[in-house]
């Protein structure tokens, strides 16, 4: 049992030690962005585009007060909160519908309909019943977000291995154990990559909602650089989101992912992993 | 008495008739081979008596205490290891874990699958390997029944031979039952007490008979010539293989 569970532990060590190793190309990603930026601001010049160290100073700046830290974080519990919502309605919904076919026909031109109407839409109809406030943040964010999820769940519940099912019914499993021990870790690999544009959905219309609303947070920070005109600081903000949303795919979203497509990754041959 | 008894059994898809009218029964700790051409239903009716589909008329009476079955694919959840695939249904059972590893181990070694492929993923194992998998699956919660449904037919002979001898050996050590549907007769005079054949649309059994000898005392020769004289001169054995695939709904 120890040597067993010394090397499960050695394992996954060297799991996260791939996954840790894999953010070297991840920097070099993003200073080979910062070089095109770095060309676009000296064609440009400061007004328009400043230069990537120009804004990472500002960020700095901004990151050496700490009520922005505040804005921040309210930005984060706002998308994220939409997020969860999305997440839990959309796969619940969509797990429901995987095993109904009536009602996924029902539901794919709602879907259709949901994802049609842009995310401004939302934002100005949820100003209206909400006013400028959190929750109307939140639900705009759960709105936008929800039918990717509902998609992937019942995409993953209608592409379950039936010989599974029959093989786990052959074994004695009810229902509930065939959803639990089966359906579940299928549906997952499905959810995951849905969840992870849902969370980026979330970011991006909780700033948007924010700058449009005036409610605080980033987009608030944003708003405010638009009117001083602060070309700096308004890229500042846009780093601030983005690097909110990286440290939650990466921190979160990518691990537990990684950890649900293991066999996957067991059954890649050498050379090819990442 | 009979581990599994069925009587009168019917099913229909769509409301196309597979099966009528099938009377089988297997007695405890008897091999029964059943055999018929593709499309005849026996897949289904081993389905009816695993109790993965519900017959639409006629009983299932069941007196073992607990079955295992073997698909003709593997149906391993691509996500677990060997190991956890083999403890699955001592999962299903409600076992605890330290005791699931065991007995998964031990039903591991009794289908001679080495320690070492245990914690690989399926996709990591070989065909043979994966149905090795699979046999020890329906071994691990130590059932007095077992279902084989076309196990083996996707194997090459040679591994096709091994996995038979396997199935042999484990049945006289674990002395289960066991309905082995196929539609290769060498097969079943090897493995089989009793060949059942079904008539060619599913209208029940056409005829039963008992194989000479014991599974796995059985010559290659004896076999062969078994086999050549049902072909031959069984009146009950013609339909086997004289049937156009073509023509099957």
């Amino acid at each position: 049992m120890t040597r067993a569970g010394s090397s499960i532990v050695a394992k996954r060590l060297g799991r996260a030690g791939r996954f840790l190793w894999s953010s070297w190309s991840g920097l070099a990603a993003i200073f080979l962005f910062s070089v095109v930026w770095q060309i676009g601001h000296e064609a440009y010049g400061a007004f328009i585009l400043p230069s990537p160290l120009a804004a990472t100073a500002a960020v700095l700046q901004l990151a050496g007060q700490e009520a922005n830290w505040h804005t921040a974080l309210v930005t984060s519990r706002r998308a994220l909160e939409g997020f969860v919502i999305a997440a839990l309605a959309g796969t619940a919904a969509g797990i429901v519908a995987g095993y109904s076919a009536a009602s996924i026909r029902l539901a794919r031109p709602l879907v259709t309909l949901i994802l049609g109407v842009p995310p401004i839409a939302w934002i100005v109809l949820a100003m209206i019943w909400f006013g400028s406030t959190d929750g109307m943040v939140v639900v705009t964010v759960a709105i936008a977000a929800t039918p990717a999820a509902f998609i992937g769940a019942a995409e993953g519940i209608m592409t379950r291995d039936r010989g599974l099912d029959d093989m786990a019914r052959a074994f004695g499993a009810g229902p509930w154990r065939r959803f639990s021990t089966l359906a579940v870790r299928h549906v997952a690999a499905y959810v995951f990559p849905a969840l992870v544009l849902t969370l980026g959905t979330a970011f991006k219309v909780a700033v948007m909602a924010e700058v449009l609303s005036n409610s605080g947070g980033i987009g608030g920070g944003l708003a405010r650089a638009r009117s001083n005109l602060d070309v700096s600081e308004a890229m500042a903000w846009v780093l601030i989101a983005v690097a909110a949303l990286i440290v939650v795919e990466y921190g979160l979203v990518r691990p537990i992912h990684s950890e649900l497509e293991r066999w996957r990754e067991a059954a890649r041959p050498w050379g090819v992993r990442r | 008495m009979s581990a599994l008894q069925l009587s009168g059994i019917g099913h229909a898809y769509l409301g196309r008739t597979v099966l009528d009218r099938v009377d089988l029964a297997v007695g405890e700790g008897e091999i029964v081979a059943l055999v018929g051409p593709s499309g005849c239903g026996k897949s289904t009716l081993i389905h009816i008596a695993a109790d993965i589909v519900k017959p639409l008329r006629g009983r299932v009476a069941a007196s073992y205490a607990k079955h295992g079955m073997v698909f003709q694919e593997p149906r391993l959840m691509p996500w677990a290891t060997a190991r956890e695939n083999i403890a699955y249904p001592l999962r299903l059972a409600g076992i605890g874990r330290r005791e699931r590893r065991a007995r998964a181990e031990e039903a591991a070694r009794h289908v001679s699958l080495e320690a070492t492929d245990l914690d690989k993923f399926p996709l990591e194992l070989s065909g043979g390997m994966r149905q090795r998998v699979a046999i020890a699956r329906a071994l691990a919660n130590r059932p007095d029944f077992v279902y084989f449904d076309e196990p083996f037919t996707a194997l090459d002979v040679a591994l096709k031979r091994r996995m038979q001898d396997l199935v042999i050996k484990s049945a006289q050590e674990a002395s289960f039952g066991a309905l082995f549907v196929t539609h290769d007769l060498f097969e079943a005079v090897r493995i089989a007490h009793r060949i059942a054949v079904m008539e060619a649309h599913g209208q029940g059994i056409a005829g039963e008979r008992a194989v000479a000898g014991v599974p796995g005392q059985r010559g290659d020769r004896e076999i062969f010539e078994t086999v050549t004289h049902y072909l031959a001169e069984d009146s009950l054995f013609r339909h086997v293989n004289e049937i156009d695939e073509r023509r099957l709904p």
